[in-house]
């Protein structure tokens, strides 16, 4: 293959990717008097995609969802949807579904009534509204409820209807604000599986904002993550989970806690001092010192500070030096108790500078194998 | 009776507090009512029915139910407006515009009765202008609604704004998004939503209109057949000591008016199932 053809393939490579681009955003700001709510932000998201912005509280996400909707307007920036510049086009012209935080369901109107409001704006033909909204209601489980009023039915059951209202006029993109924020923790789990495969089976572009780790990487193809109104990085929630790449990411994502002095500890030696460095509860291993490890060698001794009995696995705090570590133990793996002497394998931390984070594996583990990934 | 004594409430003093409460209602609002009946009672039923068929007595209850009912209409427009506006938007002034709100509670009857007068009569700041077109203001109908509607509008105002307040924006946020546009958001998702607040307000305003008296009086010109309202011949009644007359006439005000909040209470009692979600 000469260089040529190499740069067409790249091209046309390029003109694919753009070509599958359903929504993107370039170098948006918007204000709220000094709060930065969005400070340069840009993303592209794939047509079909099921898009999870997740970030703490005040992070800005639900302000990108806004501008995006057109319920707020970007200082500067542009929003594409679907190729085309809509920035000057209002809410009610983009073709958006939106499911709010606390569903915004119209109270005095009906379930019917809900999902046919934006049909009957349209002015659908009478038949033609019943047919969509009983094929609504039978797509969210609903059949049957038509006549019923938001407040007589359940928060799971009211979160299925603002989701068939927000499809009713077939948008091309639907955008969900905390959509399980409002829904007690067993349902929540339900909604969860049961939202993600309805959006794919449906096919709609789909951005939802949540603060919930568990709830983005169980449902997201693609994670956004964001704090202070800035993006923080971008990817598959695989990417995302096992390489941070920057401090915040790192100490964000699952249950991190900070290591003071690494080079202290076996198989790190090699890092700089005063580093600072993340580890997470499942890239530790612990084994009581008279079971058999398979890296007793490069292990630290500790002692087990605190343990915590949490079903399925147990919690246990290792103090090791200075530092405590978090570990979990499976059940199966039998009982370790408080006071007991313990050894902890750390088999990869995350090296954190201001404002990039690397993954560090294990010395051990290079030495065994080069092309360990995890 | 079982199910009553197992319901303890934490604070105890149920029994007091109703005592309380049925003693004070009995003094202020049963007692006085039931002696209306009793003294309309010392008539016949063809004396009853004779008193208040009379050409002027009906001819009264037409012009102040008439008047009310058009007075409390215009207020249900302008006291929504009223309430948006002082909810929805800033403005220099506002909070003194809200306090000015409660003024026809706190003044006199017979004060706002005596300025409206003045302000409308043929010479007067307002009249003068209208009297161009011969349309005379004090001493009409239209005098009278607009007595009416100055003792009124705080009712419809101080029942809406409360519920205007607590309206979420997210649901014109929704509306908007659905494709709905200002005004249509407005009929189809705000009035549902503000209409059983409306219709408490109006029907405050129409039974206290309908009773009104101390501010009709002067404006109103107490022409018989024309501008006399029923309040004013239950007075002219006492006058001549003809009291069953006058608690004859009153009773059917109190019939009016019960009716009036009767129909209130169906309305609310029907949106309050449909928000609380019992079906």
């Amino acid at each position: 293959m000469n260089a040529a053809t190499l740069i067409k393939e790249n091209i046309n490579d390029v003109k694919d990717e753009d070509s599958n681009i359903y929504v993107e955003l370039k170098n948006v700001n918007k204000n709220f008097g000094d709060f930065k709510a969005s400070d340069n932000v840009s993303f592209k998201v794939k047509k079909g995609h099921l898009v999870g912005l997740l970030g703490p509280s005040g992070s800005g996400k639900t302000t990108i969802l806004r501008i995006l909707a057109g319920l707020e307007t970007a200082d500067s920036g542009d929003i594409f949807i679907n190729g085309k510049r809509v920035n000057k086009i209002s809410a009610q012209k983009r073709g958006i579904g939106f499911v709010f935080q606390n569903y915004a369901l119209f109270r005095y109107q009906t379930v019917f009534d809900n999902v046919a409001f934006s049909l009957k704006i349209e002015k659908w033909d009478k038949k033609k509204i019943r047919e969509r909204v009983h094929y609504l209601l039978n797509l969210v489980g609903l059949a049957g409820l038509e006549d019923r009023y938001p407040n007589q039915l359940s928060g799971g059951q009211r979160q299925r209807v603002a989701f068939a209202r927000a499809l009713a006029n077939e948008p091309q993109l639907l955008l969900l604000d905390e959509p399980f924020a409002a829904i007690d923790a067993k349902v929540r789990q339900e909604l969860r599986s049961w939202l993600r495969e309805l959006i794919h089976n449906v096919g709609i572009t789909s951005i939802f904002v949540t603060h919930d780790q568990d709830e983005a990487f169980e449902v997201a193809d693609q994670i956004i993550l964001t704090n202070h109104g800035k993006i923080e990085q971008s990817g598959s929630p695989y990417d995302i989970y096992i390489n941070p790449q920057t401090a915040f990411t790192s100490k964000f994502i699952g249950h991190p806690t900070l290591i003071k002095n690494l080079n202290t500890l076996r198989g790190f030696g090699k890092t700089p001092d005063n580093i600072e460095a993340v580890v997470r509860p499942e890239f530790i291993s612990v084994a009581r010192t008279d079971e058999k490890f398979q890296y007793s060698a490069s292990s630290d001794k500790g002692v087990v500070v605190d343990a915590y009995f949490r079903g399925a696995v147990i919690e246990l705090h290792v103090k090791v030096g200075d530092n405590i570590f978090v570990v979990n133990r499976q059940l199966a793996e039998g009982r370790i108790d408080v006071g007991e002497s313990v050894y902890i394998f750390i088999s990869r931390v995350y090296l954190v500078n201001a404002l990039k984070a690397q993954t560090y594996i294990n010395e051990a583990l290079k030495q065994k194998n080069e092309v360990y990934i995890i | 009776m079982a199910k009553f004594k197992k319901t303890r409430s934490v604070i105890p003093g149920f029994g007091l507090s109703f005592g309380i409460t049925s003693a004070i209602l009995a003094l202020v609002v049963i007692i006085p009512l039931c002696s209306l009946v009793v003294f309309s009672s010392k008539l016949t039923l063809d004396e009853f029915w004779g008193i208040i068929t009379r050409d002027r007595v009906l001819a009264s209850y037409q012009v102040s139910i008439i008047t009310a009912l058009i007075a409390s209409l215009i207020n249900v427009v302008m006291g929504t407006v009223l309430a948006w506006i002082l909810v929805r938007y800033e403005f220099p002034g506002k909070r003194f515009i809200d306090g000015l709100i409660e003024l026809p509670f706190a003044l006199p009857t017979a004060v706002a009765g005596i300025a409206l007068t003045n302000l409308t009569v043929k010479n007067g700041w307002i009249g003068q202008y209208f009297s161009i077109f011969g349309i005379e203001l004090a001493y009409t109908k239209i005098g009278i609604t607009i007595a009416l509607v100055f003792i009124g509008i705080p009712f419809v105002v101080r029942s809406i704004q409360p519920v205007l307040e607590k309206f979420d924006h997210e649901f014109e946020e929704a509306a908007f998004i659905l494709g709905s546009s200002p005004s249509h958001t407005f009929f189809k998702v705000i009035l549902p939503e503000i209409k059983p607040a409306i219709f408490a307000g109006f029907s405050m305003a129409f039974a206290r209109c309908i009773g009104e008296y101390g501010s009709v009086v002067f404006i109103a010109g107490n022409k018989p057949y024309e501008t006399e309202i029923a309040p004013l011949l239950i007075m002219s009644e006492l006058q001549e000591f003809d009291y069953s007359a006058a608690t004859a006439i009153a009773l059917v005000m109190l019939i009016f008016a019960f009716v009036i909040l009767f129909i209130n209470a169906v309305i609310q009692t029907r949106s309050q199932k449909i928000v609380s979600g019992i079906a």
